[in-house]
């Protein structure tokens, strides 16, 4: 009886906590349709029910699927780029003082410049079919670069040292304690690089008007004074930056299990 | 041919303005085992670091070292918490045996069921067997034993010293310790810094 009791309590716990997010949800939905109702106006602020109509319209249509992969496979293009670059870059900054001094000016111009002037500029060397891929990889770059940094920069001396003394190989090092050292700040480079990668590439598709982009379609909304289209693409747009973010977390959460494997 | 013996001769070391000491003169016979006593602060520890190539002395000589495979159990654990306890070991060996070093484990009084788990989820007792384990696994030239049964209950250090002084018959070694009894059950010569 006692257990009984226990799993039920277990059972409500994991129902309140599980519905939290969705209360939290339903209240800013119901303030979205508050301010449309209050607005009046299906230009300015689309309700809620239209968005959702609206986007159940577009996911039935070809060309929908055909926007979303290509904007998908031109920012996750540029993301995988500024990891794997950024991730070399300041493995060879922690390496050498000379490589630390020559990339830091350049990290912290492509970090500060705004994301507009390297839009502007891209549009005069190249067309805007490879636009959201340079601009998304340009825009995660540093992020991926200073974090990577900092986690070989903290990780265990006490471990490294240990590893020196044992005369553990390098591979076998870098396996067990460089890269379970790197993986949380390289994860949470993720977590803010998929956002930005989003941001940037579809606001460099909408300037550069990419031709079969979301960024074409959100430019359109604006030229057509549609805010259901606007709204269906952003909710697109987060959606997919999300799916993006739980897929590539997902992955890093097996690194330590194929490490550890390696190790054995 | 005998081996050269290990010896620091004239050896200052300082951190910052802090003399740690100064004119040090010790020799390691090969295949003996020096136990290093002494109160806190005399660089007992240090001197460990200079024998394991991890400091440089600020003026003398650490001779016969140079070419030497070292091994340690530092005063801290310095365990990977995520690899299990035979993972721990192996990492350091040349050839890795899982069953050759699953048995080491259990010689130090791990059980089975302990040997796959990540061992940050071992007790503090069990980690400090796994860190003596892996510095006696290695065929090192030179030991260095830094307070190695800090953490140990009273039931189990025992057998844990009785498996080490087994390990280290016939090796050179190096006992960092503050405990007499420790020093003379282990050692051919006793030094007490500061010397």
């Amino acid at each position: 009886m006692t257990s009984t009791t226990a799993v039920s309590g277990e059972a409500v716990l994991r129902v309140k906590r599980a519905g939290r997010p969705l209360v939290a949800a339903v209240w800013w939905v119901a303030v979205w349709q508050f301010a449309a109702w209050s607005v009046q106006k299906e230009f300015l602020l689309a309700s809620p029910w239209a968005v959702v109509t609206r986007l159940a319209e577009l996911v039935f249509t070809a060309g929908f699927w055909g926007t979303v992969g290509w904007s998908l496979t031109r920012i996750v293009i540029g993301f995988a780029a500024a990891a794997v670059v950024g991730t070399l870059a300041a493995a060879l900054a922690a390496a050498s003082r000379v490589v630390d001094n020559a990339l830091s000016p350049l990290i912290v111009t492509i970090r500060s410049a705004p994301v507009v002037s390297f839009i502007i500029l891209l549009l005069l060397w190249t067309d805007s079919s490879r636009l959201s891929a340079i601009v998304s990889f340009l825009m995660v770059l540093p992020v991926m670069y200073a974090n990577v940094l900092e986690g070989i920069r903290h990780r265990d001396r006490t471990l490294l040292e240990a590893a020196r003394v044992f005369r553990v190989p390098f591979t076998r090092r870098v396996r067990t304690i460089d890269v379970p050292g790197v993986l949380p700040f390289f994860a949470a480079a993720c977590r803010i690089g998929i956002g930005l990668a989003w941001k940037s590439g579809v606001t460099a598709e909408v300037i550069g008007v990419a031709d079969g982009s979301i960024g074409e379609r959100l430019y359109e909304a604006k030229l057509f004074l549609s805010s259901e289209d606007l709204f269906a693409w952003t909710l697109v747009i987060v959606t997919l930056s999300m799916l993006c973010e739980t897929a590539v977390l997902h992955l890093l959460r097996r690194v330590p299990g194929r490490m550890e494997a390696g190790a054995s | 041919m005998t081996p050269e013996p290990i010896e620091m001769r004239s050896v200052t070391k300082r951190y910052g303005n802090h003399v740690v000491f100064a004119g040090v003169d010790l020799t390691l016979q090969a295949g003996t085992v020096t136990a290093l006593t002494g109160p806190n602060g005399v660089g007992k520890t240090t001197v460990g670091r200079l024998l394991l190539g991890l400091e440089a002395p600020d003026s003398g000589h650490v001779t016969g070292i140079a070419r030497l495979r070292r091994a340690a159990v530092f005063q801290e654990d310095r365990l990977c918490a995520h690899l299990d306890a035979v993972a721990n070991v192996t990492l350091v060996l040349e050839r890795q045996r899982r069953a050759v070093v699953g048995q080491e484990l259990a010689r130090a009084g791990l059980h089975a069921g302990d040997l796959s788990k990540p061992v940050r989820e071992l007790s503090g007792g069990q980690r400090r067997r796994v860190a003596i384990v892996r510095a006696l696994a290695v065929a090192a030239d030179l030991v260095v034993l830094d307070e190695p049964f800090t953490g140990l209950d009273t039931s189990t250090k025992p057998a844990v010293m009785e498996y080490v002084r087994e390990r280290l018959a016939g090796r050179t070694a190096v006992l960092i310790t503050h405990d007499a009894a420790e020093a003379t059950y282990f050692a051919d010569r006793i030094v007490r810094l500061p010397l």
